[in-house]
């Protein structure tokens, strides 16, 4: 759009007269448009925000049921009832990841071990990185062990998805095949627990009870 | 300059910048370009978070603060390792903000709502049920954090936790887990145990030789510190009491301001009748007014009656007037100098205060008795020993620094002073114990200054009533101790090991010659019978070792374990006991299955966290 070419005004105006006939219409258009595009962007945004927000405000209502000291029967019953709506309304936020891990407690607590090991398959589908996903297939192995289906459970602990877990891991294989009179498989997995986990760690204490009902002394390791 | 802009500015690719420029503020405001150039700098990144040298110097003052407040009044700024507390610090921070950007990662949101909802609901920032904003402002200014700062630090606290909660609290103990638990906690074993004790064999030989190689090869361990042989001046509170004498005079002095603080305390019980001054009553028609009604109560009208019928103190007025007990300082002074003034059941004059006349009766007197000269004589002799020791405690402190700063040595200081010059041979650099152990002292002692000058120390407070100066009569450097200084040490130490190591083959011997049935009668067994792991009459050592040996299906089988002291122990598993599940209270049952399923939840915890620590891209600048 240089206009130096143009000798006086008169044509210089006629010119602009003539680019804005032949361009206005798109101009405003291509406006328009962005400014749609903008609106629409920002009121998706806020929606996105909006729905994170409710989900968190509800996971942290969820939280003071299910962490409270004594857990009466109200307690329950809204743990399940914000949980459920999380999973519902609130699919594809990790808050409804964290509300199954939570629903899976309680349906063990009262006893209901293949409703638990829906919502832990369930939480495994849904759970963002590796963490995530190594917390529930332990504790999804250790339902399915309980059901009777040892070599299930322990096809689910074969990999670790996460090598921070692998001791996590290994104890909890150690315990299906204590479950199971394995004893040979059930020291070797504890052995391998034992030095895997930290100096530190609050599974040490157990395993070395573990380990020295088959017979092995933690300190010899 | 604005010219060349504006010259530049006509050019096309200028107006495509500058277009450019409005259109990221109209769309993303001014953040946008200002946030991305200069600002503060930073120390670290993790995981493309900035931590920004600002945050880092803050959260270092504040652990530096907490540190010392722990370290007690005498604390020393001094002595904290700044280089090292900055780097602990760091590392929290960075830890935080791993957690935190994997929080972020996972869309994890807290909305601002949510945050105010949670600072309103702080029972500290509550008074009645009513939120207190000055109680938050308060605390912000106890802190020195801004509100900005704070909502943020919520912030971060509430992402964090939602994951944590998620891990931690929901994990779960299935029935059988705690039925595992609860036999082997209860389980029982009966066993019997010898002992071969090292003591028997502490008649080993230890030749020079083995003696020379051990010096050799240990030399590192064998280095003395510098040390030094001190002559030192003490000087305390209670010395400095002990030398003050007080009179009676002053004892008597202070009784006598004792009694007076009593007579504060005393209580008055008042009735009063006010005429109020205001745009109706002039204080002369109200000074008139009561003065009449002070003639008619002095006529027989009972004062009651009278401030029933005019007393303009609606609040009073109908209860006869009557004040109840005040104390001073309550009410207004002019009131009250009047009412402390006035003799029991009389009636005053009309009494000019801010609100008009007062015409008051004075209906009781209540007041502690102050307890008799005799009672505390002592206790006011010891407090006004202690007053001026404090005092002089001070002086005499600044008189000993200034002396024994000027002085080549503690003679002067000693003699100005009236104090006794102590002795003290080998005080080691870096003492653990006594008063010489004192950081401060200790730099002032091993500094150049008073090592190779011969100067005195800096006159150092040990305590709050003790103060240490102290010069250094021989100094011996840093050395490798002779052979023969620590030949001795050596020599108990090779006997003890090899005492252990010989009493650890006769165990094993006598092990195999048990497993192999031989004739053990000689061997003499205490017993024990039903044992719990917490059994503490033996060892623990021993304990573990009876409870990891397995019995399988033999009557009995005998196992060996050494004792931190070298003592060998070879025991006998003839019988394990296990108990059932019913054997504890459902209470207690419930208690560890919490107890089980929170340690399993903290460990998955632990795994994550260090899981995404493994994984977090940490960057230090």
């Amino acid at each position: 759009m240089t206009l130096d070419i143009y000798r006086n005004e008169e044509e210089q105006v006629a010119a602009l007269k003539n680019w804005w006939a032949q361009n206005g219409k798109s101009l405003i258009v291509g406006i328009l448009l962005a400014l749609t595009l903008v609106f629409a962007w920002k009121s998706w945004q806020q929606r996105v925000i909006n729905e994170k927000s409710t989900a968190s405000m509800l996971y942290q209502q969820m939280l003071q049921s299910a962490l409270a000291e004594t857990m009466t029967e109200e307690n329950h019953s809204s743990v399940a009832f914000i949980g459920n709506k999380l999973k519902t309304e609130f699919e594809n936020t990790q808050y409804a990841v964290f509300a199954s891990l939570f629903l899976a407690r309680e349906f063990v607590n009262s006893g209901d071990l293949s409703a638990a090991e829906a919502q832990l398959k369930w939480a495994l589908a849904h759970a963002m990185g590796t963490e995530m996903a190594a917390v529930s297939t332990v504790r999804l192995a250790k339902i399915v062990a309980a059901q009777s289906r040892q070599d299930e459970a322990l096809k689910l602990l074969e990999h670790p998805a996460n090598q921070s877990f692998a001791a996590i891991y290994d104890e909890a294989k150690g315990d299906i095949y204590f479950a199971a009179n394995d004893r040979d498989s059930a020291q070797k997995a504890y052995v391998s627990a034992y030095k895997e986990s930290d100096e530190g760690s609050g599974s040490r204490a157990l395993l070395k009870i573990k380990l020295a009902d088959l017979g092995v002394r933690a300190e010899d390791l | 300059m604005l010219q060349d802009i504006r010259e530049n500015a006509q050019g096309t690719i200028a107006k495509v910048v500058v277009g450019l420029i409005v259109f990221t503020f109209a769309l993303f405001g001014v953040d946008s370009i200002i946030g991305g150039l200069g600002g503060e700098p930073e120390v670290a990144t993790v995981n493309g978070i900035e931590i920004k040298e600002s945050e880092l110097l803050r959260a270092v003052n504040t652990q530096k603060r907490q540190v010392l407040a722990k370290m007690g009044p005498n604390a020393d700024p001094n002595l904290l390792d700044e280089v090292l507390l900055k780097k602990s610090v760091l590392d929290s921070l960075i830890d935080q903000k791993i957690l935190l950007s994997n929080s972020e990662k996972a869309d994890l949101y807290v909305s601002d709502e949510a945050i105010n909802q949670l600072i309103t609901s702080f029972p500290e920032f509550n008074q009645n049920g009513k939120f207190n904003n000055d109680a938050l402002l308060a605390f912000l200014s106890n802190t020195g954090l801004s509100l900005g700062e704070f909502r943020t630090s919520l912030r971060k606290e509430i992402l964090t936790s939602q994951y944590r909660n998620a891990i931690a609290g929901s994990s779960f103990v299935l029935p059988h887990e705690i039925d595992r638990l609860i036999r082997l906690d209860g389980e029982t074993r009966d066993f019997d145990v010898t002992t071969i004790a090292v003591a028997d064999f502490m008649d080993a030989d230890v030749s020079e030789a083995e003696v020379q190689e051990r010096y050799e090869s240990t030399k590192s361990s064998f280095v003395q510190p510098d040390t030094a042989d001190v002559t030192y001046l003490e000087m305390t509170k209670d010395g400095i009491m002990s030398g003050i004498s007080v009179t009676d005079e002053e004892l008597k002095a202070k009784y006598a301001d004792f009694v007076k603080s009593y007579q504060g305390k005393e209580e008055r019980k008042s009735s009063h009748i006010l005429i109020e001054v205001n745009d109706k009553m002039t204080a002369e028609q109200a000074l008139e007014k009561a003065k009449s009604i002070q003639a008619e109560i002095n006529s027989g009208l009972a004062f009651d009656e009278a401030a029933k019928k005019y007393s303009e103190d609606a609040g009073t007025a109908k209860l006869g007037g009557a004040l109840g007990y005040i104390t001073r300082d309550t009410f207004d002074s002019d009131f009250e100098n009047a009412l402390f003034a006035m003799q029991l059941n009389t009636v005053s004059s009309p009494v000019k205060t801010s609100y008009g006349y007062h015409l008051i009766k004075l209906d009781d007197i209540r007041a502690e008795t102050a307890p008799s000269f005799d009672d505390i004589r002592t206790s006011m002799e010891l407090e006004i020993k202690g007053a001026m020791a404090e005092r002089q405690f001070v002086a005499l402190q600044e008189k000993l620094a200034d002396i024994s700063y000027a002085a080549s040595d503690l003679q002067e200081p000693a003699h100005e002073l009236g104090l006794e010059i102590k002795q003290l041979n080998n005080v080691a650099k870096g003492a653990v114990e006594g008063d010489f152990s004192h950081p401060a002292l200790q730099r002032s002692l091993f500094s150049s200054d008073v090592i190779s000058e011969g100067r005195n120390t800096d006159v150092i407070e040990i305590a709050p009533d003790k103060v240490i100066v102290a010069h250094v009569s021989a100094f011996r450097p840093e050395h490798l101790k002779e052979l023969s200084e620590v030949k001795a040490e050596i020599y108990d130490e090779l006997k003890q090991e090899k005492a252990s190591k010989n009493a650890m083959n006769r165990g094993e011997t006598l092990l195999a010659a048990l497993n192999a049935k031989e004739d053990a009668s000689g061997v003499s067994w205490v017993k024990h019978e039903k044992v719990a792991r917490n059994f503490n009459e033996e060892s623990p050592e021993l304990i573990a070792a009876v409870f990891a040996t397995a019995l399988n299906t033999q009557s009995e089988v005998y196992g060996t374990t050494q004792l931190s002291n070298g003592d060998i122990k070879v025991f006998r598993l003839t019988a394990i006991h296990e108990s059932s599940q019913d054997s504890i209270p459902v209470e207690q049952k419930n208690m560890l299955t919490r107890m089980l399923g929170a340690n399993s939840g903290n460990v998955d915890y632990q795994a994550y966290r260090e899981s995404i620590k493994t994984n977090a891209q940490v960057e230090r600048l």
